[in-house]
């Protein structure tokens, strides 16, 4: 199952960062060459959101989110390693249920009220779909127990 | 205070320290806050989205998979061979040519703890080596890595820039004198440290730096050397905008590393788009998830009260400003970078703007007390970075880091009481367009 989530998320992330890059750079020749290409102003940056929430599910599963560790490391010493990542894990679960939650609400607001993208016609609130499957991604990989043991903080700006 | 703040002030401190991941501490707390505000939870959900619904971002992931790229095709290892060749003959250069590799690199990458990874892994066995202290090692690679985030193009700038509502070209150029001064600043403590040391006297002999010229060596490293010159000729020349020039990098890189080093294969490409999805996927989240708190600090009207006591305090700019660094250096021990900013700067702009002080100075400040951050405990990244590649405990490191501490505070006070050393190039690059 971990290995499942791992090499589809990881070959959804080189999907699309690669779409994003390479929409870009099309973008630039397109420019230098006066072809109209504005869709790939939208589609990179479409790429782009996806992305983010994608690879945000596998660097939480790869355990490279980032975090204040020290503290935590002292509760985990006094308290039992077990009891503060119980904790911690059951306020993330909280977090991707509520995004799961109000973002279906935000793709069920857009089939009312439908919010379309000037060059390509996408409704933009089915984006949302995308940040339902990576919260779904990022609750299964929890729910695996594999990233559950952080390390100390890291940040990698 | 209102239910709200205090919902701010308790809630996310508590998140943090019992270690939630900082996203989904922002996310939390973002949430609890709408609801007791009684908005509906779905604008929680939109302010997350919209946090990086901006095209400007685009630019972070592709420079981080440039530097990565670079790196894994074996370009970065050229750069610190000619400043080997150049300096290696003084005794103790070694920190120099370490700091003036970082310097070098920070010009590719925008990542603090990427350019230490990088340059690190080469420059700290190669230190211990000669005989240097792992300590000293350690402290000089970790602190070299700080310049990544002040020389562009820097990460942490642009999302400086976007919340600030100022140019990204503007701040980039603001950043390049402050780096340079704080990169002279650094070689200068770095050689008087290893000397005072005693352990470090012999001069660096590396048998392949030996039997090639600098000149040869420059020419075996001119596609290396002509990035930051595309990247940032690019930009101010007005060719690309950041994002293109971000996009361009990732070409170049890919194109000499595949065809001129001929050193990044499937696997090693591989490998370069696997570190950028764990970095970029971190970073961006906390990007994504702060624009919620910062949504409900501005509806709090925060920076608006935050204003009101700070002019009680003083009327004059400096002293607001020197008040506003002791309070980032006090904040950044426990805050990661991007988070600092992201959460600081919608509270911070609108407080300085007020006292006239000009937002491009104050985001040069703003990162340069970010860097300084890198290198403080609890939360100094640079330091587990520089710990990891060194296998040196971080309480050694941070026992040898002082002296840099000190300059980069030095620096610190010259860029807040000389705004001409950030505002004069950007001034000047403004004036020939």
């Amino acid at each position: 199952m971990y290995n499942l989530l791992r090499k589809s998320q990881l070959a959804l992330c080189h999907l699309l960062l690669s779409g994003m890059v390479l929409a870009l750079l099309l973008q630039i020749f397109g420019r230098s060459f006066n072809a109209g290409l504005e869709w790939t102003e939208e589609l990179s940056r479409f790429a782009f959101i996806s992305f983010v929430f994608i690879s945000a599910s596998y660097s939480s599963l790869m355990r490279a989110d980032l975090r204040i560790g020290v503290f935590s490391d002292w509760l985990g010493r006094r308290l039992g390693r077990g009891v503060v990542e119980g904790v911690t894990t059951a306020l993330l679960l909280l977090f991707d249920v509520l995004m799961i939650i109000y973002c279906y609400r935000n793709v069920i607001d857009g089939i009312k009220y439908p919010s379309v993208s000037p060059v390509l016609g996408i409704n933009t609130n089915y984006l949302f779909v995308v940040l339902i499957l990576a919260f779904v991604l990022s609750a299964l990989g929890r729910l695996c127990g594999r990233n559950a043991r952080g390390e100390a903080g890291e940040g990698l700006a | 205070m209102t239910t709200v703040q205090w919902v701010l002030i308790v809630m996310l401190p508590a998140l943090l320290l019992l270690g939630v991941p900082i996203y989904a501490a922002l996310g939390l707390t973002g949430f609890a806050a709408a609801w007791v505000l009684g908005a509906d939870l779905v604008f929680a959900a939109q302010s997350i989205f919209n946090g990086v619904d901006n095209f400007a971002l685009l630019a972070i992931p592709a420079f981080i998979l440039a530097g990565n790229i670079m790196e894994k095709g074996g370009l970065t290892h050229d750069i610190i061979r000619i400043f080997r060749r150049m300096f290696g003959h003084i005794p103790g250069s070694l920190g120099m040519v370490t700091i003036l590799s970082c310097m070098f690199f920070a010009a590719i990458s925008g990542s603090g703890p990427g350019t230490v990874a990088a340059i690190g892994s080469i420059m700290i066995p190669s230190m211990v080596r000669y005989g240097y202290p792992a300590p000293y090692a350690a402290s000089v690679t970790a602190t070299g890595g700080t310049l990544g985030i002040l020389i562009p193009p820097s990460n942490p700038m642009i999302i400086y820039a976007i919340i600030a509502n100022v140019s990204i070209a503007d701040v980039f150029a603001a950043g390049l004198l402050p780096g340079l001064l704080m990169g002279v600043v650094l070689v200068f403590t770095a050689y008087v440290m290893a000397k005072r040391s005693g352990a470090v006297v012999n001069p660096v002999h590396e048998q392949e730096d030996e039997d090639e010229s600098l000149g040869s060596l420059i020419w075996q490293a001119k596609f290396a050397l002509f990035l930051p010159v595309l990247i940032l000729g690019g930009i101010y020349s007005g060719l690309f905008t950041p994002v293109e020039a971000s996009v361009v990098a990732v070409f170049y890189a890919l194109v000499v590393a595949r065809f001129v080093y001929r050193q990044l294969d499937a696997r090693a490409l591989h490998e370069a788009f696997e570190q950028t999805h764990r970095i970029s996927g971190a970073l961006m989240i906390v990007v994504a998830c702060s624009a919620l708190l910062a949504k409900v600090i501005t509806l709090e009207t925060i920076p608006q009260q935050i204003s009101a006591v700070m002019s009680g305090v003083s009327t004059n700019p400096l002293v607001i400003l020197l008040w506003i660094n002791v309070f980032l250096i006090l904040v950044g021990t426990f805050m990661e970078t991007m988070s600092a900013i992201i959460i600081l700067a919608p509270i911070l702009v609108p407080l300085v703007t007020a006292f006239g002080i000009n937002p491009v100075h104050f985001g040069i400040i703003l990162v340069t007390n970010i860097q300084i951050a890198f290198l403080t405990p609890p939360l100094g990244v640079n330091l587990f970075v520089s710990s990891q590649i060194s296998g040196v405990p971080v309480e050694k490191i941070i026992r040898s880091i002082w002296p840099f501490l000190l300059a980069l505070l030095g620096v610190l006070t010259l860029v807040t009481l000389f705004p001409q050393i950030s505002l004069w190039l950007p001034d000047l690059l403004r004036s020939l367009r």
